[in-house]
């Protein structure tokens, strides 16, 4: 299974930190490819993620719910699309600077006749992808 | 009293040590027989005179996957590479002369002296292979899916008229619609026809430049390289790392049979008579050899049997090395060391001559002008040759295996003298620098090597044999008709050349069965 975390910090409070990360439509809007955001209830969401391999770009709709919420510190979600489902973690740690330390953890499974590739496929990109989460989490609330 | 492992591998190739690594270390007992009494299949170093060591039939490497380097711990046995630059020198008859360089830049640079639109369309032209290697790489490394799935990825009209270029057109074609310069694209198209009879104007050898544009060497993206101490250096690496996990590589032992009971395959017979049984068969020989002559057509259903006498097996190379005293002087870049010695070189000046080198072979004809790929590895890897001399390994196409007329045991000398003939117009020192030379014909390739009619990827790579097609559409997964028996060789997905793919996801299929306790 395709896997990929990091670790990082964001320079803001870990009560901000939380309220940005446990509401799905900010993390979604964080995820590469994740082209819209519906949210169905408190609880569940609706990603519509596109992904380019190569010169093919492929639309996917993934269902998102929330599993675990332990505020203000760890948050657990799922995704489950007809290719391909997901299960994030994410959990924080205040440090004594003031900032958030935040542990990121993705992983991706896909279905179907092209699973075996798809999963080649996330493979490679994960790391990519679980970087990019990082860096625009932090751009987006490091800016205010 | 037969020897009884979990695993047994019929051949010794790169594909059957990569096999052979993965499932050792997966625990299981595994022995690898070799007929030759060196492992490396077509894929080994040869002394064909003191101190010269050559790299007898393939040569160079590019599509060898990152990730079997890494989980094998190639380098660790040994495994070393040199990624050359300038990647290919074409030389011209009327003195002009073009160097492709790992550096994009550098070459658009290069092509510009011919033509400022080429310069331009090559940075398109390499997006496109980028484009494609990023589809193309995740299906190396996993079982074929169904080709109806596979060109369903391609939904909308740019992707489908992709599609179109790579199954249906010709290399020629494709290249025709980027480039207007003869000479850039004849630079361009050698990969087209890399181990296939097939002309750089037959339909679907887009295809085959595709086949080799997803490589890298030392992380190097689209590089080719040279295997230090020869393309044997990979093989005997292989081997440590399947011995270092377990498993045992027997060379010497010919296999004469595959034994069957009740539609499982249980082991093999060898030529001095031993026997072996397995759990798990892995036959790394190409798919006529495997069943057609081990297994036998009783032993299989009339229609796969059919399938597999229509899979094409077409050889169409072959190889002259040369222990040479000096460099060949190129009269369109002279000198007696230089960039244009480092990389690969090819000689043929157009399209057009490679195509005409290809009609000579279609009627079983050897090209009376054949196109020459040159490698001189001792330029940038001085352990293969004494110092101040060089090894040259020469890769013709085309001869053809079915010969209209003649025999090659008789014919291969005089086409040695063609070859060097065709090499002097280039390089008109050559005939005086050669110190020792080895001919290998398309039939010393079947009979040294094991490949049947000489075909060194196990079958032509044209689309119509890839993917799901390979080697029979219904027996792409590795598993065979044969309860036990696995395909595992470049006759199987992804193909021919020196990947060791399908070596590893022929193993994965073992252990997949293994787990399931098909194989209890």
């Amino acid at each position: 299974m395709p896997s990929g975390e990091t670790t990082f910090v964001v320079r803001a409070p870990l009560e901000r930190v939380w309220g940005f990360l446990s509401d799905m439509q900010q993390v979604g809007s964080c995820i590469s490819g994740v082209e819209e955001v519906k949210i169905v209830d408190s609880a569940t969401a609706e990603w519509t993620i596109k992904q380019k391999i190569g010169f093919l770009t492929k639309t996917m709709k993934v269902r998102t719910q929330s599993l675990e919420q332990t505020p203000p510190t760890h948050a657990k979600f799922q995704g489950e699309g007809e290719e391909v489902s997901m299960v994030g973690t994410i959990d924080l740690v205040a440090l004594p600077d003031g900032a958030t330390q935040v542990h990121y953890q993705m992983d991706a499974t896909a279905h179907g006749a092209l699973a075996k590739i798809m999963d080649n496929y996330v493979k490679t990109k994960i790391g990519q992808q679980t970087q990019e989460f990082a860096d625009n989490v932090k751009k987006k609330l490091e800016a205010v | 009293m037969p020897q009884a492992v979990d695993v047994l591998i019929i051949g010794g190739g790169h594909n059957g040590l990569v096999a052979a690594g993965y499932l050792a270390k997966a625990g299981l007992k595994v022995t690898v027989l070799e007929r030759r009494a060196v492992v490396g299949g077509a894929c080994v170093t040869e002394e064909i005179h003191p101190g010269f060591h050559v790299s007898s039939t393939s040569y160079v490497v590019s599509m060898f996957r990152p990730q079997l380097i890494r989980e094998l711990e190639l380098e660790r046995f040994g495994y070393r590479t040199i990624a050359f630059d300038p990647q290919f020198f074409a030389p011209f008859p009327d003195g002009k002369h073009l160097f492709i360089w790992q550096d994009t830049e550098r070459t658009v640079q290069e092509i510009a002296r011919f033509s400022k639109r080429d310069a331009e369309a090559y940075r398109r032209w390499g997006e496109f292979w980028d484009g494609l290697a990023e589809i193309v790489e995740p299906t190396v490394l996993a079982p074929p899916p169904p080709i109806a799935d596979l060109a369903g990825m391609f939904r909308g009209p740019e992707a489908e008229e992709i599609l179109r270029s790579l199954l249906l057109k010709s290399a020629a074609d494709l290249l025709d619609e980027y480039f207007e310069s003869p000479y850039v694209k004849a630079a361009l198209v050698p990969g087209a026809i890399a181990g296939s009879l097939a002309g750089p104007m037959t339909p679907g050898t887009a295809f085959i430049l595709g086949h080799h544009a997803f490589g890298e060497v030392n992380g190097i993206r689209g590089a080719w390289g040279y295997v230090v101490g020869g393309i044997g250096g990979l093989t005997q690496a292989l081997a440590r790392a399947a011995e270092h996990f377990g498993a045992t590589v027997l060379t010497g032992a010919s296999v004469r049979r595959i034994l069957h009971r009740d539609g499982r395959a249980i082991g093999v017979e060898l030529e001095d008579g031993h026997t072996w049984e397995a759990k798990a068969l892995l036959a790394t020989t190409d798919p006529h050899r495997t069943f057609l002559r081990l297994v036998g057509r009783d032993a299989l259903p009339a229609e796969f049997v059919r399938g597999i006498e229509r899979f094409q097996l077409r050889g169409a190379a072959l190889k002259v090395n040369l222990a040479l005293r000096e460099l060949p002087d190129f009269t369109a870049l002279p000198g007696k060391r230089g960039p244009q010695h480092e990389g690969l070189i090819g000689l043929g000046p157009t399209i057009e001559y490679i195509e005409r080198a290809y009609d000579d072979a279609k009627h079983g004809i050897p090209s009376r002008e054949p196109y020459l790929e040159i490698a001189l590895q001792s330029v940038v890897d001085p352990t293969v040759a004494p110092p101040g001399q060089h090894t040259c390994s020469i890769s013709i196409k085309y001869a053809p295996y079915q010969l209209a007329r003649g025999h090659w045991d008789d014919l291969k000398e005089r086409y040695g003298d063609t070859v060097l003939d065709v090499f002097a117009r280039y390089a008109p020192n050559i005939r005086e620098a050669v110190i020792a030379r080895q001919v290998v014909s398309p039939l010393d390739m079947e009979r040294e090597f094991g490949l049947t009619h000489g075909d060194v990827f196990h079958g032509m790579i044209l689309p119509g044999q890839m993917f799901s097609f390979r080697p029979v559409p219904g027996w792409s997964q590795y598993r065979t008709p044969l309860k036990g028996l696995y395909l595992g060789g470049s006759g199987a997905h992804p193909g021919g050349g020196i990947l060791g793919a399908p070596g590893y996801n022929a193993a994965q299929a073992i252990l997949e069965d293994w787990r399931e306790g098909k194989l209890h």
